[in-house]
């Protein structure tokens, strides 16, 4: 474990250079909260449903949304995804393979320095936007902090294991990038665009139980309404779900490797 | 000039078709990015369906409106990332010093540069903005004029992104703006413009022209036809093109060689 952390640590040091980076991009982010909350004012407020659609208020909706996409900004299923393409599909993981890590946790590793890094700005912006835009969360306390930040961790923990779990799928195929198109679809559109309350009654089981809810319905929720029974809930599914997907992607990394044709030179 | 635009318009094709028929070498690659993308776009229908589930219009724009701005916003990204996709390397190219190759080049260096790549999947999101017109039942003008103003909303695309990103000549990590002010082009045109107040409207009608995107294609060239704001969005493409072209040429004055021996084939 201690290789991880070390692993972790040195890229978190690199990501600290791109300071100007970091800072210009969360203006992307501010721009896309502006817009959601355009959109769904007009919604709200004309007349699609009165205050309350589906459960939510216009207040809860945005927050909602901001948690959204504060994950979707920390973590680019693109870059993650590419990040193994590109080991794989130019032979560098040929290098990798004697090094005394597991490839894969090497890049979940390397990948979560990253999110942590985007997080430092990006929760920042989005608490500033929804104060500003909305004013402060109501009923919300000091003691929901930690909790939350647990949660978006986690959240962004999955998101990446299960992004490398697609990039590990160069090793069978040429382009693993579309698959990361339709994953990042799937979990905007039945986590990010819309709270699970707003599908029809039959599907939300479907949703309640999926990976989705783990890396993003869940955590959103918890900052629209905390409780601390939805926090467990959310909590037990996020890491049931890293569980599954670092296993499958451990085991997925285990078979491809066989895969693997090292030419010298 | 006439002929100088004849050549130009010659040497995009060529690059076109060349870059096409590098990428036709891996068919399974080729065939799976223009599927996923298309597959990809059609999440979003769902979306608005969901959203005009709760809301009968938003500012006048109902479903098929709102479609018609996302097949022209798809159409667009895609012509540019298909015929100017090396717009995205700038960058790297500015930074590593690897301009040399392009300037020794008869032709314009900025074409070159642009031209010199093509994103494949970007042909997914030209046909997507054929089938968004088939799901809305457009009549069968609508098809004719889809490529006109999908290649100009493509223009007004790629010029403004290279205007920014033109800044690297000038700053380190000037793409960072450049991301972010493509980020606000991206997202911002593909929601009904009722949605924005009027001084983020005046920005979307000069500094980011978001509305010369997907506003004024959509209003003048499809729902309500106005030869004169047709006329007036032309000019205006060309003033951002010109535009482009100068701040191009005015940071290749700073750039520094690399020294690197390269060659293109």
């Amino acid at each position: 474990m201690n290789k991880y952390l070390s692993i972790y640590a040195t890229s978190f040091k690199q990501e600290s250079k791109t300071l100007g980076n970091s800072i210009t991009s969360v203006i992307s982010f501010a721009v896309i909260i502006y817009i959601f909350k355009q959109l769904w004012g007009y919604i709200y407020g004309g007349g699609g449903g009165g205050t309350l659609i589906n459960g939510y208020t216009l207040d809860m909706m945005i927050w909602y949304m901001i948690m959204a996409e504060v994950l979707m900004y920390a973590l680019n299923g693109r870059t993650v995804t590419r990040a193994f393409a590109a080991d794989i599909k130019s032979g560098k993981i040929a290098y990798q393979l004697n090094k005394p890590y597991n490839y894969y946790s090497y890049q979940i590793a390397n990948q979560s320095a990253g999110f942590i890094w985007k997080l430092c700005f990006l929760v920042p912006t989005g608490i500033a936007m929804g104060l500003l835009l909305l004013g402060p969360i109501e009923n919300f306390s000091a003691l929901y902090i930690l909790p939350l930040l647990t949660s978006l961790i986690l959240a962004c923990l999955l998101l990446c294991i299960v992004y490398g779990t697609v990039g590990l799928l160069c090793f069978w195929i040429e382009e693993a990038t579309p698959f990361t198109w339709i994953v990042q679809k799937f979990v905007m559109l039945f986590g990010l665009f819309f709270p699970p309350e707003f599908f029809p009654t039959w599907l939300q089981p479907f949703i309640n139980y999926s990976p989705i809810y783990a890396m993003m319905s869940g955590p959103c929720k918890l900052l629209a309404s905390f409780s601390w029974d939805l926090f467990y809930t959310v909590t037990i599914s996020q890491v049931a779900y890293i569980a599954l997907f670092m296993v499958i992607g451990l085991l997925m990394y285990k078979f491809g490797t066989r895969k693997v044709n090292v030419n010298g030179g | 000039m006439l002929m100088a635009v004849k050549n130009n318009l010659k040497l995009i094709f060529s690059y076109f078709i060349l870059n096409i028929k590098k990428e036709w070498k891996y068919k399974a690659s080729f065939f799976m990015q223009l599927i996923m993308m298309i597959v990809n776009d059609l999440f979003f229908i769902i979306q608005w369906v969901i959203i005009f589930n709760l809301v009968d219009n938003i500012g006048g724009y109902g479903f098929n409106e709102t479609m018609l701005l996302w097949g022209i916003a798809a159409g667009g990204y895609g012509w540019c990332h298909a015929l100017f996709g090396g717009a995205w390397n700038i960058k790297d190219i500015v930074y590593d010093g690897k301009l040399d190759v392009y300037l020794t080049q008869p032709k314009s260096v900025l074409l070159n540069v642009c031209c010199s790549s093509t994103e494949i999947a970007a042909l997914g999101d030209i046909a997507y903005s054929f089938i968004v017109l088939a799901i809305i039942g457009a009549p069968w003008w609508w098809y004719l004029i889809m490529p006109f103003a999908g290649i100009l909303a493509g223009l007004v695309y790629v010029s403004v992104y290279v205007v920014f990103t033109s800044l690297c000549f000038y700053i380190k990590r000037g793409d960072a703006i450049a991301k972010s002010v493509e980020g606000t082009l991206n997202k911002s045109g593909n929601y009904p413009p009722a949605i924005y107040n009027n001084v983020v409207k005046a920005i979307f009608y000069t500094v980011i022209p978001v509305a010369f995107y997907t506003f004024v294609p959509a209003q003048f060239m499809f729902l309500t036809f106005n030869i004169w704001a047709v006329l007036g969005a032309v000019g205006f493409t060309a003033l951002w093109v010109i535009l482009a072209f100068a701040m191009f040429k005015m940071g290749l004055k700073k750039y520094n060689s690399g020294n690197l021996m390269g060659g293109r084939l």
